[in-house]
């Protein structure tokens, strides 16, 4: 894909890419937790504007994790490239590494 | 039937970031060009900021397996392009069946078919649909600061402000006080830009704190908000015990101390 790849942190909407050192101890691997390929036509994130937030790689596996702030879908390993698209936002590109994937949080506002 | 299974999907994303002309210079296959401009941009436009928005404002027996329409025109154009670029050949019951579907895209809005009755609704009295931020193929989603984006002949309609269906308070009268009591942050952001974020910020008393790059943390004394983006992609509730934009930004993913 025609998208430069990088390994620090990097948000697309409230999907946020976190290297795992970044995290810190917060998010621990259930050993009983198999990886799982992302398959070819890609994995769903969160879905925001009606559309879904898709990782997109040949050669990555996600993990279910222990997440003590409760915002990780899972653990990103990469070994070659991998991407997250959204029609309505620039993809960005993950280079080789260990990533927790979070969605974005914000203080809850007492509703109307 | 469409051929749609022979591209990859990493190829297929890769080609809806790519402009049409961009597109030949990078010998993206034609194929692949006209999927991403014709059917991909179509189907994202009419249906996923059209369709699908009004489908979750209306009441869930409306929602069940309706035709929609115009709002459907992605599969007749994709088909009809592809036809007349020599790209595929069809029967003469496909053009018959395409002429028809190419008729009811023309005429219709959602469809609902029974054993020997359909039912057919008017299309919108009124539409407004601007281009997206970041699409390079002409996608819109629906906007309009001054009415209903979407009316239809008896008045009803949905309100809707950078493709976000929103209330009606959001573009008739939005407030400093609607806003900050807002839950929905997406609501909350085009309730904002509506608004004009200086003018929110300066009718509800916030103060730049501190900013990093693109993140500027505003606090009232009590309330603290993380704006992201210029202009603002995000606005955040963050904690009071945020001390800077990096740390509230920190905060917001996870992260301790101000490692954003």
């Amino acid at each position: 894909m025609n998208v430069d790849v990088c390994k620090g942190i990097q948000a697309q909407g409230p999907i946020v890419v976190i290297p795992m050192f970044a995290a810190g101890r917060a998010v621990t691997v259930d050993p009983k937790r198999k990886p799982h390929s992302v398959p070819e036509e890609g994995i769903e994130l969160l879905v925001t504007r009606g559309c879904s937030h898709r990782l997109l790689s040949g050669s990555a596996t996600l993990t279910a994790v222990r997440d003590t702030e409760h915002l990780a879908p899972g653990l990103l390993d990469v070994t070659g490239r991998a991407y997250v698209v959204h029609p309505d936002y620039p993809p960005i590109g993950i280079g080789p590494g260990r990533y927790v994937i979070r969605r974005q949080r914000e203080l809850a506002v007492r509703g109307r | 039937m469409v051929p749609v299974a022979q591209f990859s999907a990493l190829d297929r994303a890769n080609a809806r970031t790519v402009g049409p002309q961009d597109s030949v210079s990078q010998r993206i296959s034609i194929d692949l060009i006209l999927l991403a401009t014709v059917w991909d941009s179509l189907n994202h436009t009419l249906f996923g900021n059209i369709a699908r928005p009004m489908r979750a404002t209306a009441p869930r027996s409306v929602n069940e397996i309706p035709w929609y329409g115009q709002q459907e025109a992605h599969r007749v154009a994709y088909l009809d392009v592809l036809g007349r670029l020599d790209r595929a050949t069809f029967s003469h019951e496909d053009t018959v069946l395409l002429d028809i579907q190419a008729t009811i895209v023309r005429s219709t809005g959602w469809w609902w078919a029974f054993d020997g009755v359909c039912v057919l609704a008017e299309r919108p009295a009124v539409l407004c649909a601007t281009p997206t931020t970041n699409g390079v193929h002409n996608e819109r989603w629906l906007h309009n600061v001054s009415g209903h984006a979407v009316e239809f002949a008896d008045g009803s309609g949905v309100y809707a402000y950078d493709g976000i269906v929103v209330p009606e308070w959001v573009i008739c009268d939005p407030t400093a006080e609607r806003i900050a009591r807002e839950p929905d942050p997406a609501i909350r952001r085009c309730a904002i830009a509506r608004f004009g974020a200086e003018r929110y910020l300066e009718e509800a008393r916030m103060r730049l704190v501190g900013m990093d790059d693109d993140a500027r943390l505003y606090s009232d004394g009590h309330r603290q908000l993380l704006v992201l983006g210029q202009p603002a992609t995000a606005t955040l509730n963050v904690p009071a015990s945020a001390r800077t934009a990096r740390e509230a930004l920190a905060w917001t993913r996870g992260l301790r101390g101000d490692a954003a």
